[in-house]
């Protein structure tokens, strides 16, 4: 947002002149942003506008095209801009401190012993299909060998659903039929 | 006390017993030979499996090879949440909420049109004297600085609305993750039970150990794969929309026979490979020998089935 830089501070500026510097307190991002050395080249000159013109976000300009697209522009680019638009920042006691602490720590606790599961459970399949691998081979080495055959790269279906919160509509095709054979074309 | 995990020495009966080996009687080309790996491998524990499996020695056909098949249902839905993570999720988003950016109504509803008029009427009246705080309230672009916003949207003007404008106020119902097969208690329904994954079970005319995912006689020429699939077709029909995850086994089970129950073969090995239904039903087809089947969960499949079977089956199956 090179373009905005110079272009917020000059354009987002209220109508009436306040006392305090910073009346948002916390936060004022067009602040924050480093003052630009270059000049881009799409922005847009307000300088040369005549008479006490001057863009705030919000307003339709009754004037030609060009005041009008700026005017948009400007209501565009307020969006991105935090200004007067962030709250307060969040300061806890020392007791709600110690109180989102202990949630966090809960949650790490709980999403680790799911991660420990899931790869302990992954680790007992793992191990079950070596197991059987090894069965195999012992006991048909032409079995083995077409078991071990893997498809480069795997292809998954098309059908692969992913579970969603809640289900659809039609929650199984219990109707589901193969599809038709082709009839063989005839070589020439 | 004898060192179990330790082979004990070879001895001269068990160099005998290789013996067979030497003389082949070929009955069923390479087949055989994968058999008669398994018939030394089970009579001398001492020898290890590394000359036994060259695969090349033909003998008489001990064990029989089956493919098995762990046909399964993946999760429709996702995992239930439990009550502490439903409010850390809450606590999270309250705290988004507070977060949050003031909303840009000027961008939304411009001033001057009768939308704008319409929000503002309903919009709930911000002053800040609802904190019981002692600095002064902070309020910008109608906002509460200090608290999250809360933005009521007005409601439809049905006289203005178009069909388009309609389409954006249709209201999305949810559907229930409870369906009729949950109430019903319906095993042989695939739309029981969506947050998990459901396993075929099949049940064979049997007195005991009934209970068991489908399998078949590896037949001559056959690989593990070509087995499963026909399997399929023969217990189940052809009206499902199956994949096969991987043509390598995914468990592993053996089991004797009783030796007045089968001359020809002493136990079989049975090869689990892992598919997935996609679409379709389960239809049990005449001839296969199957009497009743189940789509269950993990551990719902424990109490079908007996322990040494389930022992072997377990650690392949996702209890999710």
């Amino acid at each position: 947002m090179i373009v905005a830089q110079g272009f917020f501070r000059h354009i987002l500026r209220p109508r009436t002149p306040s006392i305090f510097a910073n009346s948002s307190g916390f936060g004022d991002a067009s602040s924050a942003f480093a003052p630009s050395t270059t000049v881009p080249q799409t922005t847009i000159d307000v300088k040369n506008c005549t008479g006490t013109l001057m863009f705030t976000r919000g307003k339709r300009s009754r004037g030609g095209g060009e005041t009008q697209q700026k005017q948009k522009m400007v209501n565009m680019l307020s969006l991105i801009s935090p200004r007067r638009k962030q709250p307060r920042r969040i300061k806890l006691s020392y007791e709600d401190l110690l109180r989102h602490r202990t949630v966090h720590r809960a949650w790490q606790l709980v999403v680790r012993t799911k991660r420990q599961e899931r790869r302990l459970e992954l680790q007992k399949q793992y191990f079950k299909m070596k197991h059987a691998c090894d069965e195999l081979r012992k006991t048909s080495q032409i079995l083995y060998q077409s078991a071990m055959e893997k498809p480069s790269p795997i292809r998954f279906p098309m059908e692969y659903r992913i579970p969603t919160v809640t289900p659809p509509r039609r929650i199984w095709n219990a109707t589901w039929k193969p599809p038709a054979e082709e009839k063989k074309r005839k070589t020439l | 006390m004898a060192l179990r995990h330790v082979p004990r020495p070879l001895r001269s009966q068990d160099i005998r017993l290789v013996g067979p080996l030497a003389r082949p009687t070929c009955r069923q080309g390479h087949r055989s030979m994968g058999t008669a790996t398994a018939t030394a491998e089970t009579e001398s524990s001492v020898l290890p499996s590394t000359a036994v499996s060259v695969g090349d020695s033909p003998a008489s056909v001990a064990f029989k090879i089956m493919s098995g098949l762990i046909l399964c249902r993946q999760p429709i839905v996702t995992p239930e949440l439990t009550p502490f993570e439903r409010a850390y999720y809450n606590y999270q988003s309250e705290l988004q909420k507070r977060l949050m950016w003031t909303f840009p109504r000027w961008f939304y509803y411009p001033e001057g049109t009768l939308a704008e008029r319409q929000f503002s009427a309903v919009q709930p009246v911000v002053d800040g004297k609802d904190r019981a705080e002692f600095e002064k309230p902070d309020i910008v672009f109608n906002r509460d600085r200090r608290s999250k916003q809360e933005v009521v949207l007005p409601e439809r003007d049905v006289e203005r609305e178009t069909e388009e404008s309609a389409k954006i106020y249709a209201k999305i119902e949810p559907r229930s993750r409870i369906t009729e097969a949950d109430t019903k208690d319906d095993f042989r329904s695939l739309e029981r039970k969506l947050d998990r994954t459901l396993y075929l079970l099949v049940k064979k005319d049997r007195r005991e150990n009934a209970w068991k995912f489908p399998a078949a006689e590896v037949l001559d020429g056959e690989t593990l794969t070509g087995t499963a699939a026909r399997l399929l077709l023969e217990t189940g029909g052809p009206n499902m929309n199956t994949w096969l995850v991987s043509n390598t086994p995914a468990a592993y089970h053996r089991y004797d026979y009783k030796p007045e129950d089968n001359e020809k073969y002493e136990g079989a090995k049975i090869f689990y490979l892992k598919s997935r239904i996609f679409a379709g039903t389960f239809i049990p087809q005449k001839g296969s020998g199957i009497v009743d089947y189940a789509w269950l969960t993990k551990d719902e499949i424990q109490h079908y089935v007996h322990r040494g079977y389930w022992a072997s089956m377990a650690n392949a199956l996702s209890r999710q």
